[in-house]
């Protein structure tokens, strides 16, 4: 068998190893014009690559520019993804402390507490607080009336009277919320929503912001934070709505991406 | 024409290293009718076979520079045909995947020698309706020499694939050339 194989590929091979065919007159202009382009492919590379460089370069630079601007501008438009803050976890002491003294209801201290509340809601995950802010809202109404004629004389948005509905809620929610956390459940995301509203009506309520560590990017985010003090840290995750966190930034000092808001 | 045969292949091959135009077209005439009859033989027709040759040329003077004269030139020149041909068929058929498995006929007793009759053309042919994958493995085995396991590294497939490649279209090549001759001189012969 093996010799049959062999006899058979030496005939095939007899008659083709010289086979010969004339090819067409076209295939020589080809064959030339082929070789032009390589050759000018050839000493244009280089040229072309420093082109793209540049170009990159430039689109780097472009897109960093406003990234930079933005973050120096408005500092707030990164405060939804803050979406628990660092006082919130010492609320349940500082709250019974302001408790007391709210009730003389000074300016100042109406606005602390103000700001401990927006806090202490943004960390309650399970109560209703539509609900629970309807069964406040009444005794605070009248509550503002009383001590603060002015106030509510000025104010008749609603907005204004929700500012001091915090204490007496406050509490409650601040264990509810240890509660949640003990649980650990996360926040939903019509919470959050609720959360931005009021984030948006009180602006000028600046506070400082430390993530909580709810998933992997959080974890990695607080590790970066000790070791990188940089403002784009070298890694940089956010959580999203479904509380999923999401690479939004590097920084290897020459390549920077940073994803926008 | 008299001028053409004035120089030796050499002489042209270290003008071409020098990129003179002129010497490329000269030992492309000198060349191209064996070239082709080498692409021939990887490709379904003549169209494109002209078109490996034509990529195997520009290959060639592209490389020009790196034959150093060990062994024959029109033996480098064939290497870088066949490479240009199995290059063709990976840029355009997805080739060694598409081996028609249906074609592995049974094994024929004929005596092989009876192909003597048949000409280069018919076996040419019989050669170029082979699907890609046995084509090209029966011309490097059968007819460029290489071992399996040159054509495994050539290709791309186990020593394997290569030899169950070869033997398939042995087979298919045996059937074909017995209603071919068939046909052209009846059994009786």
């Amino acid at each position: 068998m093996d010799m049959q194989d062999k006899e058979f590929d030496d005939l095939f091979r007899s008659k083709l190893d010289g086979f010969e065919a004339e090819p067409s007159a076209n295939v020589w202009p080809k064959i030339t014009e082929g070789l032009e382009t390589q050759k000018r492919r050839k000493t244009f590379a280089p040229w072309l690559g420093i082109a793209a460089s540049i170009v990159v370069l430039i689109g780097v630079g472009l897109f960093f520019i406003p990234k930079k601007a933005n973050t120096g501008a408005k500092p707030q438009a990164k405060d939804p993804i803050a979406v628990i803050t660092h006082p919130a976890i010492k609320t349940p002491t500082v709250v019974t402390q302001t408790q007391v003294p709210a009730g003389a209801n000074t300016p100042a201290k109406l606005k602390q507490e103000t700001e401990i509340a927006r806090v202490e809601n943004k960390q309650t995950p399970n109560t209703g607080t539509s609900k629970a802010d309807d069964t406040v809202m009444a005794p605070e109404k009248t509550f503002v009336k009383d001590d603060h004629q002015v106030l509510a004389n000025i104010q008749t948005k609603p907005i204004t009277p929700a500012k001091p509905v915090v204490p007496d809620v406050t509490v409650q929610l601040a264990v509810k919320s240890s509660i949640d956390q003990l649980s650990g459940q996360g926040i939903k995301p019509d919470k959050l929503a609720s959360q931005n509203l009021a984030d948006n009506k009180k602006d000028s309520v600046l506070v400082k912001r430390k993530h909580k560590i709810h998933n992997f990017g959080d974890l990695v985010n607080l590790v970066v934070d000790k070791l990188d003090k940089r403002q784009d840290k070298v890694v940089q995750f956010a959580d999203d709505e479904d509380g999923d966190s999401h690479l939004t930034g590097v920084n290897l000092g020459i390549v920077k991406i940073k994803k926008g808001e | 024409m008299f001028l053409e045969n004035k120089y030796t292949t050499d002489e042209l091959v270290k003008r071409c290293k020098a990129g003179e135009r002129k010497a490329q077209e000269l030992l492309y005439k000198q060349f191209a009718s064996k070239m082709l009859g080498v692409c021939c033989r990887y490709a379904t027709d003549r169209m494109e076979a002209e078109d490996m040759m034509q990529n195997g040329f520009i290959r060639v003077f592209q490389k020009i520079e790196d034959f150093r004269g060990e062994g024959s030139f029109e033996g480098w020149m064939r290497r870088i045909m066949v490479h240009s041909s199995i290059e063709y068929y990976r840029k355009h058929h997805k080739m060694m995947q598409l081996v028609d498995l249906d074609e592995a006929g049974a094994e024929s007793t004929s005596n092989p020698l009876a192909t003597a009759k048949l000409e280069a053309d018919d076996l040419l042919l019989l050669i170029q309706q082979l699907s890609p994958g046995y084509r090209i493995v029966f011309n490097l085995y059968a007819i460029e020499g290489y071992s399996h396991r040159e054509i495994a590294a050539i290709v791309g497939i186990t020593e394997g694939a290569s030899k169950s490649q070869l033997s398939r279209a042995r087979s298919i090549l045996r059937e074909q050339v017995i209603k071919m001759e068939g046909k052209k001189y009846g059994y009786a012969g």
